[in-house]
């Protein structure tokens, strides 16, 4: 075990592990309350989570920026409704440094373990950079941070360069080379335009075909960001129109027959639109229900399917051969270079198996049946933990930013009773955790989620449950998750003093 | 009195059944989404001028019938003096929860003129509704509101296709209208009617006086204002909020065309005041929603 070297915030009431959008929106709220015990444990080299990793061409947020950023910090300078992922890395590495987190930042602190200690009832997490002892342990740490890779034959033999999406290696230039793109989500949508411009020959392998709509982006302009500065209330009504609009968007997802048409023929005019060919247009048709898997935004995917250097695979891929990819239907494609776009790990979470509670139980244990939290915060046996964009926080059709931030009040008011009652534990019980679980089960039952007949992200294929989505508006879920009920914890115990 | 017959039928996932009953010759269409849910009180839907169940109510029935029982009431449109249509269909309303919610409270909740409705029904059978929600209602027609119906008549005898336009123009707010392609206008344009039965609810809207029965109104009542409404400008809403004891306000960016432009919103509102109408206190002002 490493020393620690000394560290004033090596013993704290809050440690967040992560500082990602979640991680860095508690800190921001405990600095804005003057909250000083705190500490951000980040195991990469700077914040941003998502936005830090993901640094592929074309890399974009499919939700209107207005939208996509902290309702308690507007940022009047995005350059587009759909701003590129640079701008928003610079955001929230804009946000950690004015709002004063930097002296509670770790980094290359990755958690190694982190580990409930029954005596004097703290958490204590162990990182390369030492140990360090909390009160409160926030596990701030994502559902698309860790990279999945297929699980395909011979790709460990391809002998071109290999990288995932959210690995991007910018160092191998890409111009004229042979380039396969495995995946056809929310990543490779963006990546294809920028490869096909580039690429000598592009083959994408399609295992199921996207909804697409129009994207509707645009630039904001001078005058408009000047307004935006000048007029604080025009962004905030901007996102209040983009907020409403979109959680009205879950009528199609609780497949309300009028909404559901109106997406799908959203999606399938602009594929008529865009693509005029019966045979290509046909591939590209999805054989499940709109909004299944996330409805993908894009102007310029179709087109460059369409140009001559590109070729849509409709197939998976399905084994490699030194630099042969294989599709499904046995076709096969000489390869300089393979761009796997497949996602990342997001039911069976690796954080999960670094978290250990009452009698040394690991969460990913409590969880073999799915991962699931009261309120999408509290877990059973996991006293004082609370999960920041973790189970059932998933949606659709709006920003899971709002989400994060219903979890942050509900956090912060639980923060507040705990100072108000003697730093007393919180810990709800299996009861209270098993019925909120069956509500949103049965919830998703209701939504195309689960009866759109597909598999998705979302969904958890050990067993079928889609741990990962909220199955209603997002609204709903400031209005149930939100506010902190202490008698819906147990709460006896006392976080020993600090030492 | 009445009669009533039942049909299934299906609106996306709610399984909806569709009922009627006879008030003199009047035939009164209702829906009800019949499943409980919970212990939460059931919400009776009132629609508003020219409207139905289905083209006012297409989201919030089946996204409020997820959680609670709905019902839905397609108002028919009395023949007599226009300044009695507020009662005539008040006694609908009443008629179809005393058929379908007998002796139990519910909360009714009416859009436009269906709000109207909903305030004459509550203040003259207060025994019938627990709680009430006035989406873009008014007290008593004003000049405002009758000079739009005078333009309103007279289109409707010199040019219709104009009187569409105006419709849509008044109905939306500005910053929606603003934000549509061409296609977009005609397709708004186009949904508008302009027949009989319209008219002659318009005539009624002319009409309306809520003045002696807004102070009978005794349950928990939410308004809800569009900030940008034309038809119903805010300050009407305002001016139940005044005349209502027990009532709370809040507004929502939108024109008349609320149940369109922030239907999500509204779910919301009326989906919590059914849950706690008394969460916040009469009087209150609803804190402005930051989402």
């Amino acid at each position: 075990m490493p020393t620690s070297t000394p560290d004033a915030l090596r013993d704290v009431s809050v440690i967040i592990v992560g500082a990602g959008f979640s991680g860095l929106g508690l800190g921001i709220q405990l600095r804005r309350r003057g909250e000083t015990s705190f500490v951000i444990l980040e195991r990469a080299d700077d914040v941003g989570g998502s936005w830090r990793d993901n640094t592929y061409p074309g890399v974009a947020c499919d939700v209107p920026s207005p939208l996509y950023s902290y309702s308690f910090r507007t940022n009047p300078d995005w350059s587009r409704m759909f701003s590129p992922g640079q701008e928003i890395w610079d955001y929230l590495r804009a946000a950690a440094r004015e709002e004063g987190l930097g002296p509670h930042l770790r980094f290359g602190a990755e958690m190694l373990e982190a580990r409930w200690n029954e005596n004097d009832h703290r958490w204590t997490v162990r990182t390369p950079q030492g140990e360090f002892y909390g009160d409160v342990l926030v596990a701030a740490t994502g559902h698309l941070t860790d990279i999945k890779l297929p699980e395909v034959p011979g790709l460990e033999t391809f002998t071109g360069e290999l990288f995932h999406s959210a690995r991007w290696n910018h160092d191998f230039p890409l111009a004229g080379k042979r380039i396969g793109v495995v995946g056809t989500g929310a990543s490779a949508i963006q990546i294809v335009p920028q490869l096909a411009e580039i690429a000598d020959q592009l083959v994408v392998f399609q295992r199921s075909a996207p909804y697409i709509q129009p994207r509707r982006d645009r630039v904001f302009s001078e005058a408009e960001k000047n307004l935006f500065r000048r007029d604080q209330r025009t962004v905030e009504e901007m996102r209040e129109m983009l907020f409403w609009y979109n959680d009205s968007r879950f009528a199609a997802r609780r497949l309300i027959d009028d909404y559901l048409a109106e997406a799908s023929w959203q999606a399938l005019s602009h594929l008529d639109k865009q693509v005029s060919d019966p045979e290509l247009r046909a591939k590209l048709t999805p054989d499940y229900t709109i909004g299944c898997k996330r409805i993908l935004l894009s102007d310029d995917y179709y087109p460059a399917i369409q140009r001559p250097n590109v070729h849509l695979e409709a197939a998976a891929l399905e084994r490699v051969e030194g630099s042969t990819a294989f599709s499904a239907v046995g076709e096969a494609f000489e390869l300089d270079v393979l761009v796997v776009a497949t996602g990342f790990e997001t039911y069976d979470l690796p954080s999960s198996y670094r978290i250990f509670g009452r009698g040394g139980n690991a969460l990913a244990d409590h969880w073999s049946n799915g991962m699931q939290a009261y309120k999408s915060i509290a877990t059973a046996g996991f006293p004082n933990l609370f999960l920041l964009n973790g189970p059932g926080t998933s949606l659709g059709h709006n920003s899971v930013i709002y989400m994060i931030e219903a979890q942050i009040d509900h956090l912060l008011a639980a923060l507040d009773w705990r100072s108000a009652h003697d730093g007393r534990v919180l810990e709800v019980s299996s009861d209270i955790e098993n019925a909120f679980a069956k509500r949103l089960d049965e919830g998703a039952a209701e939504t195309v989620i689960i009866r759109g007949g597909c598999s998705s992200w979302y969904l958890d294929p050990r067993n079928g449950r889609a741990t990962l989505s909220w199955p209603d508006f997002a609204h709903r879920f400031r209005d149930e998750c939100a506010p902190f009920d202490p008698a819906a914890y147990d709460h006896g115990e006392q976080s020993a003093a600090r030492a | 009195m009445s009669t009533a017959s039942t049909v299934p039928a299906t609106a996306g996932d709610v399984k909806e059944n569709h009922g009627s009953l006879h008030i003199g010759d009047l035939e009164v269409n209702f829906f009800d989404s019949l499943d409980e849910h919970s212990g939460l009180p059931p919400i009776v839907l009132v629609h508003g001028t020219g409207g139905s169940t289905r083209s006012h109510f297409g989201f919030l029935f089946p996204m409020l019938a997820a959680k609670q029982r709905v019902v839905a009431v397609d108002l028919a449109t009395p023949q007599g003096p226009p300044d009695e249509g507020q009662i005539r269909m008040a006694e609908q309303v009443q008629a179809v929860i005393e058929k379908v919610l007998p002796d139990r409270p519910v909360t009714l909740a009416g859009y436009s003129l269906g709000a109207v409705v909903a305030a004459t029904a509550a203040g003259t059978r207060p025994d019938l509704v627990g709680g009430l929600i006035l989406m873009a209602g008014w007290l008593k027609t004003d000049a405002q509101q009758k000079l739009r119906n005078d333009i309103w008549r007279a289109l409707r005898q010199s040019d219709v296709e104009a009187l569409r336009r105006y419709q849509a123009f008044c109905a939306f707010s500005a910053p929606l209208l603003a934000m549509l392609s061409d296609g977009e206008i005609e397709a708004l344009v186009s949904s508008f009617r302009t027949d009989d039965v319209m008219a002659a609810q318009m005539e009624i809207n002319r009409h309306v006086d809520l003045t002696d029965v807004a102070p009978k109104i005794a349950c928990p009542t939410l308004i809800v204002a569009g900030t940008d409404d034309l038809m119903t400008p805010f300050r009407q809403s305002k001016r139940l909020f005044g005349a209502i004891a027990d009532a709370r306000y809040t507004e929502v960016t939108s024109g008349h065309a609320m149940v369109v432009e922030r239907p999500a919103e509204l779910v919301h509102l009326i989906a919590a005041f059914n849950a706690n109408p008394n969460q916040y206190p009469a009087g209150a002002i609803l804190p402005t929603r930051r989402p």
